[in-house]
């Protein structure tokens, strides 16, 4: 056998040994892609990624935010609400 | 069921009064668009929603309490604040209205805010930036309708839009909303008066 043939065949038995063991290979793409599946997406702005509030009363900065589950119809208690905050004098607290 | 006499008289104004009620904000849409400068169909369907019908009111309430100072304007901050605090401390009512924490905490006026709004109502009594007036709206729309709101409110000429320091947006009624707004609320008044 010459040293070429040799050497290749090592190689190619090294690259298998690697994938029977895990090493590298479709086993542990799939798993990154579990534990990743919570995850939020990857964001491309750098700067640490926003976080919700948690604890005391704090509001976020620029205002609220719109999400796709940020859908708020007018109920007709709201609608009441908001007479009573605009009105003068009114003091309205949640009832 | 046979009704008595009186009875059915009873829901014959009734009906009447519906009738009346629904007229009315058919009425409205009908001359907000006739007054509208852009006939596009997004504009015009978006100047017959509910939004619309509803910013209506917020400014026809604003005027209509006489909102104008800034002592005025800043005590209704306060109202909101308050109202939006009791909202946090009733999860039932949170959840009956679908608002959820995170975006009724966006929505109050904190101290950094609230000089900026004064300053800006002080310049020019009615202006809002179109975030400030999406809060006072928190109750009753999300804040991208209130931005989609405004956004055709301004090509229909209703509301002025204008661009302002550090990239605000500030909005401010040209009076015709809560103008029409009012006429079909006292024309509504008047008729149900009428019938009864």
């Amino acid at each position: 056998m010459s040293s070429v043939n040799l050497v290749s065949r090592i190689g190619l038995g090294l690259v298998f040994a690697i994938v029977a063991t895990g090493g590298i290979g479709p086993t542990n793409a799939e798993t990154r892609l579990v534990s990743n599946s919570s995850a939020q997406p990857v964001s491309t702005k750098t700067g640490p990624a926003p976080t919700k509030n948690s604890g005391s009363v704090r509001r976020k900065r620029g205002g609220p935010e719109s999400s796709p589950a940020d859908k708020v119809n007018a109920t007709p208690e709201g609608q009441s609400d908001l007479i009573k905050v605009l009105q003068p004098g009114s003091g309205q607290k949640s009832k | 069921m046979k009704q008595p006499a009186a009875n059915f008289d009873e829901v014959r104004r009734d009906i009447s009064a519906l009738q009346l009620y629904r007229n009315a904000r058919l009425e409205f849409n009908a001359r907000i668009v006739e007054a509208s400068r852009d006939k596009s169909p997004e504009v015009v369907g978006a100047l017959r929603s509910d939004s619309t019908h509803q910013l209506a009111e917020f400014y026809f309430l604003l005027s209509g309490f006489g909102i104008k100072s800034v002592d005025e304007f800043d005590q209704l901050i306060e109202r909101h604040n308050d109202y939006v605090a009791s909202l946090l401390s009733d999860p039932d009512k949170m959840q009956r209205m679908g608002l959820s924490k995170d975006r009724l905490l966006s929505a109050i006026f904190d101290g950094e805010t609230r000089p900026r709004l004064l300053k800006f109502w002080a310049d020019d009594p009615g202006a809002l930036d179109q975030s400030t007036l999406a809060r006072f709206l928190v109750a009753v729309m999300s804040d991208e309708t209130a931005r989609k709101t405004v956004v055709a409110c301004g090509k229909a000429g209703l509301l002025e839009r204008q661009n302002s320091v550090f990239r605000i947006v500030l909005v401010r009624s040209t009076g015709l909303l809560e103008r029409v707004y009012g006429q079909c609320l006292r024309e509504l008044r008047l008729a149900i008066q009428a019938e009864s």
